[in-house]
Formats: C-alpha cells, sequence, structure tokens
C-alpha cells in the first residue's frame, strides 16, 4: 500500500511538486514567525522585578538648575511629596527610568575579565518607591555615600553572567575602581517588557545631587488621574516653573509594548492567512482529485476496499506528501540553531519548529479527512458506469 | 452457487422511479458460463452490480454459496468481493498512474499479503493472459485488447471463484475481442471459474452455456 503511494505521489509529482513547494515554504514561514513570538513570549514571560502599578513618574524640568539649587530643591519635592497624604513613597531617580528610552551602560575588565551593566542610579527609596524584588542583600540607605567602599546593586543575570553560583552579597569586586554588591534584585526589565535578559543594577546617589532629578511616586491604589493635578501644582509652587510633567508608568509600560504587541499580531494573522490558504488549496486539490479519481475510487472498492480503506489512502497520500515537504522544511530550519545564524537560545527554534510542523499537520489532517471520508461513501456501482 | 429470488431493483429520484429490475429468479451453477442479454438500460448492469455486491436490492433475495448477502455488513461484503468475485469492465478501469503489474496487484493489496507474493502472483496471472512482456508499461501505452487483457489478469489474479464481466469486448473489435472471448472460455474450463457476462454479442453468448435474456428489467428467457 506504501509503495503503490508513493508510485501514485510520484506519477502526479508536477501537480504535488507546488503542494510541497507550497507547504515548504509556509512552514518556514511559520518557523519564523514562532521563533519571533515564542522568543518574545520568553522574555514577556519573564518577571519584570519592579511594579508599574499606581506608580507615577515626575519628570522636573532641570534646565536652569545647578548643583547648588538641585542640593535644596530635590530633597525639598521629595520631602514635601512624600507627606502627601496620597503618596505611599516617594523617591529620586536619574534620568534612566522605566520605559524613559534612554540608558545608561558602563563596562569594565578590572577584574581580569569583561563586565558589562546597565544602570540607573537612585536614592535610597526607589527600592519602595517600585516594589523592587529583592533576592538577597538590602536596598540603599540614607547616607549611603559615607560607606567606606561604593555600593551597588545588581541584577540575578549580573551574578549569573560573572559570579555564578557565588554567594556575592557584601562582596566587593573590581567594577570601575572598587565596589561593594550590598544587594541583588530578582531583575529589573525596565527598558520594554519583552527585553533579553540583561546585566543591569543600580547606583548610588544621595537626594539632592544633580543627577537624580526626577521623582517617582507611589500612590495609594484608587487615586484619581485628576490628583496628578494636585501633584504638579505641588512641584510647580516648588520648581517656580510650569515645565514639569507627570506620568503613569502603567500608562508608559502599556504604550512601550504596543509596537511590539502589533507586531506578533500581525504577523500571527499573516501565519493564519497562510494556513487558511494551505487549507484551502489542499481542500481544492483532494476535492478535484478526488472527482477525477472516482472511478479509481469506485474500482477500488469492487476489488475489495472497504470505505476505510479508502479514507487511509486518501489520507494517507496526503500525509506522506505534506511530510515530506515539512522534511525538507525542518532540514532548512534546524540548520539555524546548529549553525547559530541568529544568536538566540537554540531551545527557542527547536520549539518554533515543533509547533510549524504540528501547525502545518494538523491542518492536513483536518483538510483531508473530510473530503477523504465523502469519498470513500461514493457507490461503487455508480463511479464504475459513468465512464 | 449464485442464487436470486424474486429479485427487484427500483431508482428512486425526486422526480421519476426506474424500475431496472423486475422479479428476476435466477439460479447460476458452479463453473457455468452464462451470458446475458438485451437491449440498452434493460437492467443488466444493474442485475451483474446487484450479483457483485456493488448494489443492493431493493427487495428479493440474492444467495451466494448459500449465504444470504443481506446478512453481511459493509466490511464482509468488501471481504466477499476481495475473496469470491472478480471484475471485468466494459471501460477497462485500469489506474492510468500505476504500471501494468501495480494494477494487476490491486485486489492483493486488500488482503494482506507480502509484496514479493503479491508480486509473484501478479506475473503467473499476466503470463496467464499473454503480457509478461508488458509488465512494467502504462495503460496509456497498450492497445485496447491489451487493457483488456490486463483488466482480466486483475480480475483472476485472487483466483476468484465467480467472474463477472460487463460487456468486456464491448469497446473492442473483432479480433481483439476473440481473444478475451478465448481467455475466458479457458478460465471456465480449465479453472471451472463460474463467469457471468454481459454481451450484446449474439456469436459470443453462443460460445456460453445458457443465454439469459433481459427486457425492460424483466426476465424473457
Ligand atoms: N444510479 C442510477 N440511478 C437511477 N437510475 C439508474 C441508475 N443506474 C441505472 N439506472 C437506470 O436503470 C436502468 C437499467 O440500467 P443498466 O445500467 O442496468 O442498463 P444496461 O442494461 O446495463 O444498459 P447498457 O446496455 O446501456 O449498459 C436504466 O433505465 C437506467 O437509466
Ligand atoms: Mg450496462
Amino acid at each position: 500500500m506504501i509503495r503503490q503511494i508513493f508510485v501514485l505521489l510520484w506519477n502526479k509529482k508536477t501537480s504535488n511538486l507546488l503542494l510541497l513547494i507550497e507547504i515548504f515554504l509556509a512552514f518556514l514561514a511559520l518557523f519564523a514567525v514562532y521563533s519571533y513570538v515564542i522568543k518574545n513570549m520568553d522574555n514577556y514571560g519573564r518577571v519584570p522585578g519592579f511594579s508599574t502599578e499606581n506608580r507615577w513618574l515626575v519628570l522636573v524640568d532641570g534646565r536652569d538648575v545647578d548643583s547648588t539649587k538641585a542640593s535644596t530643591m530635590y530633597p525639598l519635592l521629595k520631602k514635601t511629596l512624600a507627606s502627601d497624604p496620597n503618596v505611599m513613597e516617594a523617591g529620586l531617580i536619574n534620568s534612566v527610568y522605566p520605559f524613559g528610552g534612554s540608558w545608561s551602560q558602563t563596562g569594565d575588565d578590572d577584574a581580569g575579565f569583561e563586565i558589562e551593566m546597565r544602570y540607573s542610579r537612585a536614592d535610597a527609596n526607589i527600592g519602595k518607591a517600585l516594589d523592587i524584588e529583592m533576592v538577597g542583600g538590602r536596598w540603599f540607605e540614607e547616607g549611603e555615600e559615607l560607606q567606606p567602599v561604593e555600593s551597588m546593586i545588581v541584577n540575578q543575570e549580573f551574578i549569573d553572567l560573572y559570579y555564578p553560583n557565588q554567594n556575592m552579597v557584601d562582596s566587593t569586586i573590581l567594577f570601575s575602581g572598587k565596589k561593594k554588591i550590598i544587594g541583588i534584585i530578582k531583575d529589573y526589565k525596565y527598558r520594554n517588557e519583552f527585553e533579553e535578559p540583561y546585566s543591569s543594577g543600580f547606583f548610588y546617589d544621595r537626594p539632592g545631587h544633580i543627577y537624580l532629578s526626577n521623582l517617582i511616586l507611589k500612590m495609594k491604589p484608587g487615586t484619581p488621574a485628576a490628583y496628578q493635578e494636585n501633584i504638579i501644582k505641588v512641584v510647580e509652587s516648588i520648581t517656580g516653573n510650569n515645565r514639569s510633567v507627570i506620568q503613569d508608568l502603567d500608562e508608559m509600560r502599556i504604550e512601550n509594548s504596543r509596537g511590539s504587541w502589533t507586531a506578533m499580531v500581525f504577523l500571527l494573522a499573516l501565519c493564519g492567512f497562510l494556513c487558511l490558504n494551505i487549507a484551502l488549496g489542499l481542500f481544492g486539490l483532494l476535492w478535484y482529485s478526488i472527482q477525477k479519481r472516482r472511478s479509481e475510487i469506485g474500482l477500488r472498492r469492487a476489488l475489495g476496499a472497504h470505505s476505510t480503506d479508502i479514507t487511509t489512502q486518501l489520507v494517507l497520500e496526503m500525509v506522506i506528501l505534506v511530510s515530506i515537504a515539512l522534511f525538507l522544511g525542518v532540514v532548512f530550519a534546524i540548520q539555524v540553531p546548529i549553525l547559530k545564524l541568529i544568536p538566540m537560545e537554540s531551545d527557542i527554534f527547536y520549539r518554533a519548529i515543533f509547533w510549524a510542523f504540528c501547525s502545518i499537520l494538523g491542518i492536513v489532517i483536518l483538510c483531508t479527512v473530510y473530503p477523504s471520508r465523502q469519498a470513500s461513501e461514493i457507490h461503487p456501482a455508480t463511479a464504475l458506469h459513468e465512464d | 452457487m449464485i442464487q436470486l429470488q424474486n429479485l427487484n431493483k427500483v431508482y428512486r429520484t425526486s422526480t421519476i422511479e426506474t424500475t431496472a429490475l423486475n422479479d428476476i429468479n435466477l439460479s447460476i451453477d458452479k463453473g457455468e458460463f452464462l451470458s446475458i442479454m438485451g437491449p440498452s438500460g434493460c437492467g443488466k448492469s444493474t442485475l451483474l452490480n446487484i450479483m457483485g455486491l456493488l448494489d443492493e436490492p431493493s427487495s428479493g433475495k440474492l444467495v451466494i454459496n448459500g449465504q444470504q448477502i443481506s446478512d453481511y455488513n459493509s466490511k464482509a461484503m468488501a471481504k466477499y468481493r476481495n475473496q469470491h468475485l472478480g471484475f471485468i469492465f466494459q471501460s477497462f478501469h485500469l489506474i492510468p498512474d500505476l504500471s501494468v503489474i501495480d494494477n494487476v496487484e490491486l485486489p492483493l493489496i486488500y488482503r494482506k499479503m507480502s509484496a514479493s507474493q503479491r508480486k509473484s502472483l501478479a506475473k503467473t496471472a499476466l503470463e496467464s493472459v499473454g503480457l509478461s512482456n508488458r509488465v512494467d508499461h502504462y495503460p496509456n501505452q497498450l492497445s485496447g485488447g491489451q487493457k483488456q487483457r490486463v483488466a482480466i489478469a486483475r480480475a483472476i489474479v485472487g483466483e476468484p471463484s465467480i467472474i463477472l464481466a460487463d460487456e468486456p469486448t464491448g469497446n473492442l473489435d473483432s479480433v481483439m475481442g476473440n481473444e478475451v472471448m478465448e481467455i475466458l472460455l479457458r478460465l471456465n474450463t480449465e479453472k471451472q471459474t463460474t463467469i457471468v457476462m454481459v454481451t450484446h454479442d449474439e456469436n459470443m453468448a453462443n460460445m456460453t452455456h445458457r443465454l439469459v435474456r433481459l427486457y425492460d428489467g424483466s426476465q424473457v428467457q
């Protein structure tokens, strides 16, 4: 039976080749999109390490602020806002704040190997203001600048990359001079919800330092958005200008991710369309070939094939044909992780291959079983009588 | 071997009712070569299809080898066709995408038989119809007579006890028709295969043991 199916497929190679190519290309397209989506969703699934809910960001205009003015104005802002009944926590952060689009990075090989880190500068209250999740050690405290060795906080990825399996809390490392790791945070996915794991962390600055020009406020749950007016008024009364801006961190997060979501939905819709195309193509092809093969089907029934034999044969024909295309597709796709053509975890590609394979095979079986069953119901006497 | 009792077949469509067979009573013995004649549309193919379990009678009884066929389910019928019946059609019904030998092997495919065994049986069958030099040809490379001989090889490859032939020479000229007829006669005498043949040719009908004439679905002789 199997050999005969191969013969039948081979002898119809011109029409089958087209389907084969279509499925091969569709598989590769699905593989590419699935890889992209799986990678994104893996990153999305990683905890962000901090919270954006009920968090407001105050961007203080610092155009005519010098270090003298900064040393009084920012601590006053922080103190005044922290005393607001709706503000649970107020912290100062530099221009590298969540979803703001800017970042600072520093690298060094003092330790004898390359260390890289993206960092923000923050005060003692940012830990609570953002509910940053600690996995070890502590957050900065007031007067941190008085420590004999400069303090830093790093994320777990930093430890995993550079000091794997070591307890680094309170260790002093060489990183642009001596630094003491006082705390380890789970993560700090502040750039994008879909960002790759990256070594990141915080350096300390005391309130009043000119770098710490922005405030993050943890608001009481249920504080209405209109309350931003009150905050702004307080800020304006202290800065003496109306150029400061207040933003909701949660909205910034959503806005920031919109592009990635749109791209994924678009690409998945494209895949859906491709699959639909295959489905219709298969349906049409099968329908046509069954009409053309009515007498063959009638004959097989006459020679002793049961209707299930007919269904099995037609489904098997399609499945074998599609498997050839899928096999070729897998052989191509698997080169990506094997030859490391794209610097991504190979696991993502294997999962993408698996799902693309299942999607297409599923469609094929779905679209083949129904027409094949119909075909097996063909009345042999009628079919044999037709030509 | 084959008994038809009060057999009727009525085709019903939404608009008309056609009585294709009307109260047929027929008994065919083992080893008999029977021919059926009658004008076009009188029900010859219908009768053959019913005997071949390709169609069901509207009423009446069909008994083959003492077994009442209406008791069979579709699986049993398929199995019965496969093991006991051989079909030959006017228009050959060879599968164009399969080689001669693959076509001949077809009935054996549904018999769970090893490939080598199928091949050797198919070769023997092709030899007996004088086509052992055409095994790897495709149907469109054969003449009409050769095609029909392939079809005969296919019908006999499983050594059925009954062969049902619907105008086997209808599409052939007289020379090729005679060749086919000779093969059928030889099969009947050498292997005692029961043959029921529909034909329009009086001469061929006269070569068989018995002739049944149908007219408008009824037996007239
Ligand atoms: N599937 C069907 N549906 C409706 N009517 C049918 C069907 N098959 C056959 N008939 C009718 O039954 C009658 C007998 O048909 P059948 O094919 O048995 O004739 P036949 O004797 O074989 O004719 P021919 O010599 O032309 O082959 C005809 O009137 C035909 O129109
Ligand atoms: Mg007929």
